[in-house]
C-alpha cells in the first residue's frame, strides 16, 4: 500500500502586511472566489492570521514575515494560489519560496522503506523516540529539495520542501511566482525522489 | 542566509502543521465579495418606491442608504459575514444577523446614529442602545459577540 498523502503547502517568506492581506481583499482580486464563506483565526503566539475556507481545501496562514496556503487535498495546486497573490504584489519583498509535501504510513509499512535507510530507521537505540534521515538534493542555481523519512513508535512519515531561494534574484518576484507556479511538478518531483532515495510508493 | 533559510523553512514546515491547541482566538467569519452584494441590495433598497409593502410603507430615505454604504466601506475588511438588509417602513433599514438562536440587529436609525439590538435567549442575553454610527469599534465588538468570538479549541 502506498503512503498516503497527508497535506501539501506553499509558503511564500518575505514581507507581507497582514491586515491587507485578508480574505475581502483576497476576493476582489480574485484570487478567493467571490461569495466564499471564510472562518478567520487570530494568532495568539504570534502576529497573524488563519483563514479556513468553508467547503474548499485550502487554509491560509498569513503572518509578517511569510504567507501559507494548506490543503488536505491531493492535486490540489496551493502554488497556484500564491503565484497569484504574487502577481498582485509584484513590489513586495519575497525571499523564498518552499513547495512542501508530506506522507505518512503505520509503521507496519517500514518494510516498504528501501534498506539501507529501513535499517537506520529501526535502529533502537537508548532512550530514541524517533529516527529521521535526510536528503537535500540541488535542482538548480536557486532550488534545493530537502527530503525527509522519519519514523516513531506508531508511524512513518515523508516529507519533501521544495525550497527556491530568490533573495538577490535580479527580479524576486518574478521567480517567486515562477517557483510557486511549479507547485504541481514539484509534487511530482516528491513522488520520484521519495522512491528515489528512499524506495517509497506515495500516493498520486 | 541560504543555507539557514532552508534549514528554518524545513523546520517551520513542521511546526506550522501542528499548531498548539488554544493558540488561536476566533475572529469570525469573512464572506468575499459581501462589500459588493451589500452595496447592489442597497442600491436595490434605494429604488423602491412609497408603499413598497402595500401597507403605507415610506420609501427607504436616501441619506439612510448612503450612511449605510459608508458603514459597509468601513467595515470591508472586517468579519462581517453577509448580514441581511432588512427595509423599514418608516424608511430605515437595518443590517441583521441570525444564527443558532443568537441575533444581531443594527438598525440605521438616523444618518449618524445605530440602534444595536442584540439577543440570545440561551445566554439570557437581550441588550439594546443607540451609539453613533462612526463608532466602529462598538460596531466590530457587537459583530465580534454575534461570531462567538473567544478562543479556539483545537486539538
Amino acid at each position: 500500500m502506498p503512503f498516503a498523502f497527508d497535506k501539501s503547502s506553499c509558503v511564500a517568506v518575505g514581507t507581507f502586511n497582514i491586515y491587507i492581506l485578508n480574505p475581502p481583499w483576497l476576493g476582489k482580486k480574485d484570487i478567493l472566489p467571490k461569495n466564499a464563506t471564510v472562518r478567520g483565526l487570530a494568532n495568539l503566539l504570534q502576529p497573524g492570521f488563519r483563514y479556513e475556507v468553508e467547503g474548499m481545501p485550502q487554509t491560509w496562514t498569513v503572518s509578517p514575515t511569510r504567507v501559507e496556503v494548506e490543503s488536505r487535498s491531493v492535486g490540489f495546486s496551493c502554488g497556484n494560489l500564491v503565484a497569484k497573490l504574487l502577481r498582485v504584489l509584484p513590489e513586495t519583498p519575497v525571499f523564498g519560496i518552499g513547495n512542501n509535501f508530506h506522507f505518512t504510513a503505520k509503521l507496519d509499512q517500514i518494510d516498504e522503506v528501501a534498506d539501507p535507510v529501513r535499517g537506520l530507521l529501526l535502529a533502537q537505540s537508548g532512550s530514541t523516540v524517533a529516527r529521521a534521515c535526510h536528503f537535500s538534493v540541488k535542482r538548480d542555481d536557486i532550488t534545493i529539495a530537502h527530503l525527509q523519512i522519519r519514523a516513531d513508535d506508531e508511524h512513518v512519515e515523508f516529507s519533501c520542501n521544495v525550497h527556491s531561494n530568490v533573495e538577490g534574484r535580479p527580479d524576486p518576484n518574478a521567480e517567486a511566482v515562477a517557483a510557486a507556479d511549479r507547485f504541481i511538478d514539484d509534487h511530482l518531483l516528491s513522488l520520484d525522489l521519495g522512491n528515489q532515495f528512499f524506495g517509497l510508493r506515495l500516493e498520486r | 542566509m541560504t543555507q539557514t533559510l532552508e534549514r528554518n523553512e524545513s523546520t517551520r514546515m513542521r511546526q506550522e502543521f501542528e499548531q498548539p491547541p488554544g493558540s488561536e482566538l476566533y475572529v469570525g467569519r469573512y464572506s468575499t465579495g459581501a462589500e459588493d452584494l451589500v452595496d447592489a441590495e442597497l442600491d436595490r433598497l434605494g429604488r423602491l418606491p412609497a408603499n413598497w409593502d402595500a401597507q403605507g410603507a415610506q420609501p427607504i430615505d436616501s441619506r439612510i442608504i448612503e450612511a449605510a454604504k459608508t458603514l459597509v466601506r468601513l467595515l470591508r475588511y472586517e468579519p462581517i459575514g453577509l448580514p441581511k438588509i432588512v427595509p423599514i417602513r418608516n424608511g430605515n433599514l437595518q443590517f441583521e444577523w441570525n444564527e443558532n438562536g443568537r441575533t444581531l440587529e443594527l438598525e440605521i436609525e438616523t444618518p449618524s446614529t445605530i440602534h444595536f439590538l442584540k439577543w440570545d435567549p440561551t445566554a439570557n442575553i437581550e441588550e439594546e442602545d443607540l451609539y453613533p454610527i462612526d463608532d466602529s469599534d462598538t460596531t466590530k465588538t457587537l459583530i465580534a459577540w454575534f461570531w462567538g468570538a473567544g478562543i479556539a479549541t483545537y486539538g
